[in-house]
């Protein structure tokens, strides 16, 4: 069986091309009958195929106009010129703007207000840095200080209330003649009297130095000039006066009743500053806790001439009756646990001490030095007891009684507060040292509840001394 | 500064379309010079010998090159990837008319018919030839008729045909032979190489 070969050994239009029929070889022969069927057919297909070689040779070839080439190379110059930078400039423009967007849906625009916001940003943000905006941080200050003085007179009038709130429920103040300590109904302060007081023990608090971490008793002005009340309850002893400077009780020179301290020149009635003074305190400190003072201007009530200035007023008022509270004050000072010790040895008849002087219900120092005070009181008292036989005495006691208890109630209340104070100093000052840049928040640690704090030690003791005492006489 | 011009003569198609590329302006003068002809004979075949037309074409077909010329496959050889497009093109302008233009190159029946009776080596030129081939090669299918203007008015190899119509050289030559066939049984009575001899 012979294969069909295509194109394979000779291609036939090379045949058709140089060879005629008769001039091909056996094989080509059979190789170009196995695609034609006859001599005439394959001779008709050559003849053709010279002819379509003889017209393509013949054929007018037509030519290019020169205006082709022409518009071509302009093109091509046009091209390589504009291309690089108008696609460039499309590319971006068509990103940023892209046509049929609203304007606010364009990147560029989007682009463009991300690109201020973040301008102004750095721009405006150094503004909030403290360190920088020191103006801003003054500014504030001020306007703090503005609130503070503010809530300082608002302050100071409420404490007044507190006070003679607190005065009549206790009972203690002095009336206007000065006969006695407890408060009588119709011995009330009259409300012009407070309005008057108040002008006059209103403070002049200074502007609070909440930018300062140091803030000092120094810092205040005339701290030195005024030796309050306040630093005298610091003390131990927590006397106004040298306690040895006993003198007549009638004296009414107000700088010796108000137990300048050092002058040494205190009255017999310095027992009732003392407890007049713890009262006071007391009532400003518990004033001060309820509005949440601030331990500066706790300082400055404390130091201030209106606290003294009412001492002084209570005192100048007082009358001889007092002469048993002031003993019995003394006596009844919580703190002076040496007291009794001193009242053992004098049962003992170890202690002998104190002159009596003056004139009736007046008691002399036996030592003007002040130190031995307290060793005189003993003395006093046992001359006081003397007299007791006389109708008055029975008064007497009922009234010392009375003031005992009121002075129990005080000194165990200023004992306390001096703890408190402790606290509150060092609470206070290390809060505003902390937040000397946010001194809003001083106000509000300094915010100590002395009610709770004020846990006096139990008056028992002192009570039943003095009942001891009196019993025994 | 160059002392030396390029001389563009010796270079390749493929190395100048790649100068084209990087926009040389001498490098496509050169291909234009090398294929304008061509291309323009080309057209002028295919589309039925419409010089505005065919003119038309070639100029669309070299403005592709000057604008796209990344569209070049440097794989391929740029003369079958040149005819490729010129081919395509014509093919999507016979789908544009779908009726053919009329070629107006019939030949006279009465002629034609009072010819057969006469010799024809003396009453038919190559012009006559050419018109009557025209005419059959119009009525045969595109692929055949394309394939043989490749192959006798372009001077393609059968490689190169197989490559702008991607398709294999057996399918060429088969298209070529029995195109060649056909027309022979339809002009067989022109002759006019023995006219000419």
């Amino acid at each position: 069986m012979q294969s069909e070969p295509k194109y394979e050994s000779l291609d036939i239009e090379q045949l058709l091309l140089h060879k005629s029929f008769y001039e091909l070889a056996d094989d080509e022969r059979e190789f170009a009958m196995q695609h034609i069927d006859s001599e005439q057919e394959y001779e008709d297909m050559r003849k053709t195929l010279l002819n379509i070689g003889f017209s393509t040779e013949s054929e007018e070839l037509i030519a290019p106009p020169p205006r082709i080439k022409e518009e071509l190379m302009a093109a091509f110059d046009e091209e390589s010129n504009k291309k690089p930078i108008v696609i460039w400039l499309n590319s971006i423009g068509a990103v940023l703007f892209p046509e049929g967007k609203s304007f606010y849906r364009q990147p560029g625009f989007q682009t463009a207000m991300a690109a201020m916001i973040v301008i102004a940003f750095l721009v405006l943000g150094p503004m909030d840095d403290p360190s920088i905006a020191g103006d801003d941080m003054v500014a504030s200050n001020e306007t703090q200080q503005g609130q503070l003085d503010e809530k300082t007179v608002t302050t100071d009038a409420t404490i007044l209330e507190e006070v003679e709130t607190t005065e009549e429920e206790t009972g203690t103040r002095i009336d206007n003649n000065g006969n006695t300590l407890v408060a009588e109904a119709n011995n009330a302060p009259s409300p012009a009297e407070d309005g008057a007081m108040t002008a006059q023990q209103k403070p002049a608090v200074p502007p609070a130095l909440l930018d300062d971490s140091e803030i000092l008793v120094a810092d205040v002005p005339d701290a030195d000039e005024d030796l309050s009340l306040r630093e005298l309850a610091d003390n131990e002893g927590m006397l106004f006066g040298d306690p040895g400077s006993i003198t007549n009780q009638r004296d009414k020179d107000a700088n010796a009743i108000n137990g300048q301290g050092s002058t040494g020149t205190g009255s017999t009635n310095y027992e009732d500053n003392l407890a007049q003074g713890f009262e006071f305190k007391g009532k400003v400190t518990t004033a001060l806790d309820s509005t949440s003072f601030d331990r500066f201007q706790a300082d400055e009530l404390y130091k201030s001439d209106a606290v003294e200035d009412e001492i002084a007023d209570n005192l100048d008022n007082s009358n001889a009756e007092v002469t048993f509270d002031a003993d019995d004050i003394a006596f009844a000072q919580p703190n002076l646990t040496t007291e009794k010790e001193k009242l053992k040895k004098e049962q003992d008849g170890a202690y002998l001490g104190g002159v009596r002087g003056g004139t009736n219900n007046t008691v002399s120092p036996a030592s003007t030095g002040g130190d031995n005070a307290g060793a005189d009181r003993p003395n006093a008292l046992l001359e006081i007891a003397a007299q007791s036989t006389d109708n008055t005495n029975k008064n007497n006691v009922q009234k010392l009684e009375t003031v005992a208890e009121v002075a129990e109630v005080t000194m165990v209340e200023a004992e306390e507060m001096e703890h408190v104070e402790e606290d509150r100093v060092t609470t206070t000052a290390s809060t505003i040292s902390t937040n000397r840049v946010r001194p809003d928040k001083a106000a509000k640690t300094s915010d100590v509840k002395n009610t709770d704090l004020i846990k006096g030690r139990s008056l028992n003791d002192d009570k039943a001394l003095i009942k001891t005492f009196f019993t025994a006489l | 500064m160059r002392l030396f011009s390029k001389n563009y003569k010796d270079h390749s198609d493929e190395k100048l379309m790649e100068l084209v590329a990087k926009r040389d302006a001498t490098a496509f003068e050169e291909l234009y010079e090398r294929y304008s002809s061509k291309m323009l004979n080309y057209f002028y075949r295919m589309l039925w010998k419409d010089r505005e037309k065919a003119e038309d074409f070639m100029q669309d077909l070299f403005t592709k090159i000057v604008n796209k010329p990344e569209q070049y496959n440097p794989a391929r050889p740029f003369k079958t990837w040149l005819y490729s497009v010129a081919n395509n093109m014509c093919k999507n302008e016979y789908r544009k008319q779908e009726i053919r233009k009329p070629t107006g190159y019939e030949l006279n029946e009465d002629v034609a018919v009072s010819d057969t009776s006469i010799d024809f080596n003396r009453q038919i030129d190559a012009k006559d030839f050419e018109k009557a081939l025209m005419k059959e090669l119009d009525k045969l299918d595109e692929k055949k008729r394309e394939t043989f203007l490749l192959r006798y008015k372009q001077d393609l190899s059968i490689k190169e045909i197989a490559e702008v119509c991607e398709c294999s050289e057996g399918t060429v030559k088969s298209r070529l032979f029995y195109t060649l066939k056909t027309l022979s049984a339809t002009l067989k009575q022109f002759d006019p190489a023995q006219k000419e001899i």
